[in-house]
């Protein structure tokens, strides 16, 4: 994402010191959503919002699209009953991808923004 | 309003410096584009607030809500025993206005006048919206003698859970505790046998000899029915007993007395305190508005993007435990669709149909003993053949475990709230 920055969102980004990486996102009202961020959200409730964790559960914004996908794939397969193995259960394997692409790519470098929106 | 104070204040001070204190970008232009408005600020309502600001920072987005904070019913159970202060369920409005530029109307909602587009406010003002989202919650219907005030529900959160909370603290050692379960549907099928576990755990501990009766009105315990079967035959065989296809009939405050039917047969129960758990239907504001057909108690809507079914209401949606969707009615299932009504409402104002294929979830982490808890997790898909959400993937845990308890449950509820309400 940071690569496609038009340079307006890139001085919105910097003047505002710590803006997360959704608020660039979704500026044109005309733009369909993200793919893959509807689906990504309902890992929210326990992820916590943007897939940054308030708690002792895991974080899911810091990880590549491939690792999560991948940790995806084996809970969908696993035969032990977890939560997680569960709920990934209930997808395909490209809902999965659209869901491992989306965290990938909006999660892991939100922290400093500033360094990295210039390229 | 907020905004015209912000847009004002933003005004004033001019550009820099107003901007380096606002925390998020979308603070920078004041908002233009349409406006959303969300009437009532539960999981549903605050959810959806928050995520419209999020993913649509140019939209004016108005929660109404006559409270200044919501309190949570997620958890609440944990209230009764004294395990859990109140206030770390309270969640104040504030957040969502600091955090994300949501106006705030702290009044009361009468009706919608679709027609018009507009929302009725108890003080005879109006808001206009280009979309409205109404999450009032659930409503009661009593059965003939019920005083709230003597036989508390706690089934929304706040005054009644203390009051529940301070009789079970000066109940008798050798008391009984009575938890009356209404018909399905109703708000969290499985926190009435949480109610019992956590209590009983709680006179396990505090008053030796204490009963716990449930009088269930359905056939059969209606959420975690392995888990919480186990529970009431095995660690709790002594305090508890439970007791399916009871309808409770009328309620006699002054003598604490339910009368009752059970297979058929008429009778009565006194206790010392009565945890009478009315049964549920859609807020009052859906019903004065004309979004729930005679002889129903839900409101019925699309759910790919939540909008009403009944003509005439056009951009209008419900979320959480008033539509009749069918889903499981809880915290978490209601933040989950007020995300698929975000993203609709988007669409749609981009001129786009809804995404066909959402799905939503709930997850429910019932406290069994002090040191266990268990888990349920249940996702919906959208079915085009019907039209409807079908669960397509569900589970219970196998046993209760400590790390759910300490771990997972205190971490799903903190991110829940989070997610949520901040």
């Amino acid at each position: 994402m940071k690569h496609l920055a038009t340079p307006l969102i890139a001085f919105t980004l910097l003047a505002a010191g710590s803006a997360p990486a959704w608020a660039a996102e979704h500026t044109d009202p005309s733009a369909e959503p993200p793919a893959g961020r509807l689906l990504a959200t309902q890992c929210f409730q326990c992820h916590g919002t943007n897939g940054q964790s308030q708690s002792e559960i895991d974080s899911i914004d810091d990880e590549s699209a491939e690792d999560l996908l991948e940790e995806l794939l084996e809970m969908k397969a696993s035969r032990k009953v977890t939560v997680m193995n569960q709920q990934a259960k209930a997808y395909s394997d490209a809902e999965l991808r659209l869901i491992a692409d989306y965290l990938g790519r909006t999660g892991g470098n939100d922290d400093d923004h500033d360094d990295r929106d210039d390229d | 309003m907020n905004s015209l104070n912000r847009r004002k204040f933003i005004q004033v001070c001019g550009g820099g410096l107003a901007l380096a204190t606002l925390p998020l970008t979308f603070s920078l232009h004041a908002a233009s584009g349409a406006r959303v408005v969300v009437i009532g600020g539960g999981f549903a309502g605050a959810t959806a607030a928050k995520y419209l600001r999020l993913f649509g920072p140019d939209l004016q987005v108005t929660l109404v809500d006559p409270a200044t904070a919501h309190v949570s019913c997620v958890g609440s159970n944990l209230v009764l025993t004294g395990e859990t202060p109140i206030g770390e369920l309270t969640k104040p409005f504030a957040a969502l206005r600091d955090k994300y530029g949501v106006e705030l109307v702290a009044e009361p909602a009468v009706s919608i006048d679709a027609d018009n587009k507009r929302v009725n406010l108890a003080s005879g003002a109006t808001l206009d919206y280009e979309h409205v989202i109404l999450a009032p919650g659930i409503d009661f219907d009593p059965v003939p003698g019920h005083d709230f005030n003597v036989m508390p529900h706690a089934w929304i959160a706040g005054a009644q859970t203390t009051l529940l909370q301070e009789q079970l603290m000066a109940m008798a050692n050798d008391g009984t505790f009575v938890i009356a379960i209404p018909k399905t549907p109703f708000r969290a099928h499985t926190a009435p046998y949480e109610r019992a576990t956590v209590v009983a755990d709680y006179f396990r501990r505090n008053k030796p000899g204490a009963k716990i009766l449930i009088l269930d009105a359905n056939a059969a315990i209606a959420g975690m029915n392995r888990t919480f079967t186990a529970a009431f035959t095995g660690v709790y065989r002594d305090i508890v007993e439970y007791v399916p296809n009871v309808t409770v009939n009328a309620a006699d405050a002054l003598n604490r007395r339910l009368d009752i039917t059970r297979d058929g047969t008429a009778s009565s129960v006194t206790a010392e305190v009565i945890n009478l758990i009315p049964s549920q239907k859609a807020g009052k504001l859906l019903f004065d508005s004309g979004l729930v057909p005679d002889g129903s108690k839900f409101a019925p809507v699309n759910p790919l993007n939540y909008e009403s079914t009944l003509a005439g209401f056009s951009k209008v949606h419900i979320i959480g435990d008033s539509q009749s969707t069918g889903q499981a009615k809880s915290g978490h299932m209601a933040n989950s669709q007020a995300k698929v009504c975000v993203d609709a409402i988007l669409r749609d104002l981009a001129g786009l149909e809804p995404d066909p294929a959402p799905k939503t979830t709930a997850a429910a982490f019932p406290p069994i003993t002090r040191r266990t808890a268990s888990w349920t997790t249940v996702t919906y898909s959208f079915d085009a053949a019907t039209m409807s959400m079908v669960a397509s993937s569900s589970a219970e845990a196998p046993e209760p475990t400590k790390d759910v308890r300490e771990e997972e449950g205190p971490g799903w509820l903190i991110n829940l709230l989070s997610d949520s309400f901040a």
